[in-house]
């Protein structure tokens, strides 16, 4: 149960991450930029294909994408309603996105 | 009603938050659109530098970890004006402050670079145009925050102790973890795959 979590700062406001783990997270997101340099500057050396390419900074920069919204922006502790509407923008942003490049593509 | 007297929505969530929450799906929208906009027009450009000829990835790397940073402090001025340790709380906030003001440091070099080295201006060709209303139109959001935070700190700084409202804090900080977020897209979207 997240309540009982030893990362956990409890306060009048509910539940949030401690100091601690905010600055963890922060060298985690340090080193996932460092990652997603390092793999664009060596991506010839290493003979990396656009496809392993895309999908490589695409996962790294959704889990920079996903820290920053669960801890930093509290979505984690938060009411749900409002992972709800971000989600769902979220989407719909990317069906109009998909929508826009296919109709481009024809 | 929260303990700053504040009414909730029927949701259980503060107005203002709930209001701050609606406000960044739409701006989901906004942004989808104008990366969309600009993956469609970068490689139509019929004239003038295109992007692998003037994007400079180390310089927007450091901007990212400086915009990264910056958002690692606004959560602690968060965490201390919870708990109201208001010199940490100005500490912190100023550095947010510092850290958005870094990093529109950075895009002014950019632009600059591109229009007076490259030669790459917004009507320069279509790359140039949704180039530069993609990460203009985020550096718009990026000094809408600096302001925000600033204004904040100079509150704390001229009614000291008697200035705690979290929510205010709490509603400015998703704002400015969003500018963040959409940061981490665009870094990737629009400079990582500048080849692809």
């Amino acid at each position: 149960m997240a309540d009982h979590h030893p990362q956990l700062h409890h306060d009048a406001h509910g539940a949030h991450a401690s100091v601690g783990l905010y600055w963890i997270f922060a060298v985690i997101l340090c080193v996932i930029t460092f990652c997603e340099w390092l793999i664009f500057k060596q991506r010839e050396n290493f003979g990396i294909s656009n496809t392993v390419l895309i999908a490589a900074l695409l996962t790294l920069s959704l889990v920079k994408f996903a820290m920053v919204c669960g801890w930093y922006m509290h979505l984690r502790y938060d009411n749900k309603i409002l992972t709800k509407i971000f989600v769902v923008a979220m989407i719909m942003s990317a069906l109009t996105f998909l929508v826009v490049g296919v109709c481009v593509q024809h | 009603m929260s303990e700053t007297g504040h009414a909730h929505s029927v949701t259980g969530v503060d107005n203002r938050k709930f209001g701050m929450w609606v406000l960044i799906g739409s701006e989901c929208f906004l942004f989808g659109t104008l990366i969309a906009n600009y993956l469609i027009n970068r490689g139509r450009g019929l004239s003038g530098p295109k992007p692998q000829e003037v994007f400079a990835i180390d310089v927007t790397t450091l901007s990212t970890f400086d915009l990264l940073m910056s958002s690692v402090a606004m959560v602690l001025a968060l965490h201390y004006c919870k708990t109201k340790e208001l010199r940490k709380f100005q500490l912190w906030t100023a550095t947010v402050v510092l850290g958005g003001l870094i990093f529109l440091g950075f895009q002014y070099h950019e632009f600059s670079t591109f229009v007076l080295h490259d030669g790459l201006g917004f009507s320069t060709n279509i790359f140039g145009s949704s180039f530069f209303l993609l990460t203009g139109c985020h550096g718009l959001h990026v000094s809408v925050g600096v302001l925000w935070m600033g204004s904040i700190l100079m509150h704390s700084l001229i009614k000291g102790n008697s200035w705690f409202n979290h929510d205010i804090v709490e509603v400015a900080g998703l704002y400015w973890h969003f500018v963040d977020v959409i940061w981490i897209i665009i870094f990737t979207v629009v400079y990582l795959f500048v080849y692809v």
